[in-house]
């Protein structure tokens, strides 16, 4: 245990060195959203839409009310804390809108919760595995690092409920896993991936099953019920096309990536060692649906809980593995958004906004279209995707 | 003894990091000092033949490289050639610029770029012989009336850029001392405390 702390210690001083220091837009966009509930606002879709005119910000809330109510009840407790400039610099979307001196601190406190979670990620898989090494590996890797203290966002929440309720499962608390996992769909609706390999981890009755899923839909009841007849929410939560990303490649206009995703269950349903199966499944999952989507950097967070237990005990897959990450991280270079490259030191200077991307480098000094090279980086992604599934079989 | 070493390797490795991604790293990369006139609420006004935009610049900075100038070509329509000159005060012409509608979108910023130029006042004279509508507009502040543009300035040493942005750290760390200090003693006691569970082990 005291291995265990002194570990913790060590991650929380790195994390707290990367903290301050690091921005995207993302973090201001969602608590300018999330500061509404502190003056009273309930249904922030109808409030969005109605003052349209009057707010510095005219995006839509695409989440779900929980993230709303869950993140506006984090923006009353850190506003305790912040700064007097703190609300300025939430509602100035001008051309100043990134230059505050406070804004380091600004980011610390509102990453601090990401904190906890991060660290409480780490301590279920310290559970899950006690003997091995898997938390350490959560904690010392610079993915994990980049998706929730450079990127900043809040999917970690969900992230850190899906594998509470992996937990649970395991551990045959079914009300608490899918009460977990409820709670998880109930703020980012991505877990329902997971939803299907959660039913059939273990033997049960139809029953059982039905049980479980009145669990789950206990979260998404209580919250989601009372917008349901909103066509505000049904038009911006509608509005954030997970679903169209998914159903975006084709051949002969078949999706492909639904059809690997049922393969991959089908394959997990036939297999007795569910508990090894559901690692590989995710994995699995994980590494088609980056080759496979569009996707957006802060999604990986979504799979990496997960997918520690293969890359630590299926040694062969280490290396295509990490060579895939690279890739990845290729292609979010690649993306033309100054906020996924140099933008991201604004805190420390807002002159950063002026350094040249990868995107502008290979676009105008190489004359190359980094569109192209972004296809031929998934395409590249889908090769290594394709020999880990072999490695991986091989090896079981 | 071992403690306090391993407490110093440890605050020195963090203080490391700390100075490379404060001052070395902006030294490195940020190559250019950024000013604009944009002051949030722009309107536009269409570029006809009998118009001359003529807008007098202060540079804050020697090596101006490049001034940006928001313009808007509705549907992406016009064609024309835009000419632009980068006069001195008295008159003489530093640059001729020509630009084609092409090159404009609906809206966007369009840079010109040149050889750094050293004055402390520059006049930017923009004219078009288009005779086609819909002409191409230029953004204007509400404020005063002034061209909206952006403007940048090429710092070329390490030692300039490395002054430049140590300077700017300064001012941030004057202006937020007490968040500082509590940040750098709450890494301090994490230090402390991770040295310590070190040594009972």
């Amino acid at each position: 245990m005291k291995k265990i702390n002194k570990i913790i210690f060590l991650a929380i001083i790195i994390r707290l060195l990367i903290m301050p220091f690091f921005y995207h837009p993302d973090i201001k966009s969602q608590y300018f959203h999330f500061q509404f509930l502190q003056k009273g606002i309930f249904n922030i879709y109808s409030y969005l839409d109605h003052n349209k005119q009057n707010l510095p910000n005219t995006d839509t809330f695409n989440y779900l009310p929980l993230t709303y109510f869950t993140f506006g009840a984090n923006h009353l407790i850190s506003q305790v804390f912040m700064p007097k400039d703190y609300s300025l610099w939430l509602n100035d979307w001008g051309v100043q809108k990134n230059d505050y001196l406070n804004l380091p601190i600004f980011l610390l406190i509102l990453k601090l919760p990401y904190l906890f979670l991060d660290i409480g990620i780490a301590y279920l898989l310290f559970k899950l595995f006690p003997k091995k090494k898997l938390h350490s590996i959560w904690l010392f890797n610079p993915v994990t690092i980049y998706l929730i203290y450079i990127l900043g966002n809040f999917d970690i929440l969900p992230s850190f409920l899906t594998l509470l309720a992996f937990y649970f499962l395991k551990n045959k608390k079914n009300f608490y896993s899918y009460l977990s996992l409820g709670t998880a769909i109930a703020i980012k609706v991505y877990p329902v991936l997971f939803l299907p390999f959660f039913l059939f981890y273990h033997k049960e009755n139809l029953k059982q099953k039905f049980l479980n899923l009145c669990f789950l839909s206990l979260p998404l009841i209580i919250t989601v019920l009372p917008f349901l007849a909103n066509t505000y929410f049904l038009n911006s939560f509608l509005g954030s096309g997970l679903t169209q990303k998914i159903l975006e490649y084709k051949i002969l206009n078949i999706p492909i990536y639904p059809i690997i995703y049922i393969i991959i269950f089908l394959l997990f349903l036939k297999t007795k060692d569910k508990q090894k199966s559901f690692y590989k499944s995710i994995f699995y999952l994980m590494i088609f649906f980056f080759a496979l989507i569009k996707f957006h950097p802060q999604w990986l967070i979504w799979f990496l809980p997960f997918a520690v237990y293969p890359f630590c005990f299926i040694k062969k897959i280490k290396i295509p593995f990490v060579l895939y990450l690279l890739l990845f991280f290729f292609y979010i270079f690649l993306i033309n958004d100054q906020f996924l490259n140099w933008g991201h030191l604004i805190p420390i200077n807002t002159d950063f906004l002026l350094a040249s991307t990868p995107y502008d480098i290979i676009r105008y000094r190489f004359l190359v279209n980094p569109l192209i090279v972004q296809q031929y980086t998934q395409f590249t992604m889908i090769i290594f995707s394709l020999i880990m599934v072999y490695l991986y079989e091989k090896n079981n | 003894m071992k403690k306090i070493i391993n407490f110093l390797s440890l605050t020195l490795v963090e203080t490391i990091f700390l100075i490379f991604l404060l001052l070395i790293l902006p030294a490195i990369f940020i190559n250019q000092i950024y000013d604009q006139n944009d002051f949030g609420k722009s309107f536009f006004i269409p570029l006809s033949r009998s118009t001359i935009y003529q807008q007098e610049i202060d540079l804050s900075n020697p090596n101006l490289e490049s001034i940006s100038l928001l313009m808007k070509n509705p549907n992406l329509q016009n064609k024309d050639p835009i000419y632009i000159n980068i006069e001195e005060t008295n008159g003489n012409t530093l640059y001729k610029l020509s630009l084609s509608g092409h090159s404009v979108e609906d809206p966007t910023w369009v840079p010109l770029k040149f050889n750094p130029i050293n004055n402390k006042k520059i006049v930017l004279k923009i004219n078009s012989p288009s005779q086609n509508e819909p002409f191409i507009s230029f953004a204007f502040n509400q404020k005063d009336n002034s061209l909206v543009y952006q403007s940048r300035y090429k710092i070329n040493s390490f030692k300039e850029r490395f002054q430049k942005n140590l300077i700017l750290q300064k001012d941030k760390l004057s202006n937020n001392y007490l968040f500082y200090s509590l940040y750098l003693f709450l890494i301090l006691s994490l230090n402390f405390i991770l040295i310590q569970s070190n040594d009972k082990r």
